[in-house]
């Protein structure tokens, strides 16, 4: 991964039509602006990342004693730890 | 109240009360045309996991379950798209629910804490939401065995 260090209001340009402005920074937050053409999708990375892992919950299946299962040896390693 | 007839992806056809539907007005993420869900749980009343079984498409599940089972202090701020989404007023009863992803390997499962289907139930609304909170997108729910 490419790290590059900027300030406020400096930026970065990727390829020929997109550019990233930092517009402020905070204690824990920075907060960016981003110039690109209008056929370029841009979204928050954890809403990509739940749409693809919603993707894939949807074909998870899994049969309720399975799971009813799983569910009780995590009880039990559960107490195991508790006493 | 009456009671409907649904088909779903892992109980074929199932009876469900009418009131029992909830309304999802923006879906969730990527399935965003699916609007009314209602909740199962065929372990047993509320026990998880629960499955959330899309009212129209019977393709479309969701393995899920209570956030607080693994994650005592879970807490997130509701949004204000959130809100508005859930038609949300003072006092309205708010439930959280966390989406599974289940590989092969069963004992890999995760949660989705980052992105939780939040509940209304005092209006039977949901909206999937993606916290503020830095909580983890995948959260591991069987403890790896020591050996």
């Amino acid at each position: 991964m490419l790290v590059v260090s900027r300030k406020t209001e400096e930026g970065i340009i990727i390829g020929d039509s997109i550019k990233i402005t930092v517009i402020e920074i905070g204690r824990d937050k920075v907060k960016i602006g981003i110039e690109a053409p209008q056929d370029v999708k841009i979204v928050r990375n954890e809403l990509y990342d739940t749409e693809k892992l919603n993707i894939q919950a949807s074909f998870n299946k899994m049969p309720a004693d399975i799971m009813e299962k799983l569910m009780s040896d995590k009880e039990n390693s559960r107490n195991v730890k508790e006493q | 109240m009456s009671l409907i007839k649904i088909k779903t992806r892992d109980f074929s056809e199932v009876e469900i009360s009418d009131d029992m539907i909830m309304k999802f007005p923006e879906g969730v993420f990527a399935f965003e045309e699916y609007k009314e869900f209602v909740l199962l749980s065929p372990l047993g009343e509320d026990k998880f996991p629960m499955w959330l079984q899309s009212v129209n498409e019977e393709a479309l599940c969701f393995i899920v379950f209570d956030p607080k089972e693994f994650c005592p202090d879970y807490a997130v701020t509701l949004t204000d798209e959130a809100k508005t989404a859930l038609g949300y007023s003072q006092g309205d009863v708010i439930e959280y629910l966390a989406i599974t992803v289940i590989p092969d390997e069963y004992r890999n499962a995760t949660i989705n804490l980052k992105s939780p289907v939040v509940i209304n139930n005092s209006q039977k609304t949901a909206v999937q939401m993606i916290a503020q909170e830095a909580y983890p997108i995948r959260f591991p729910i069987f403890t790896k065995e020591e050996n």
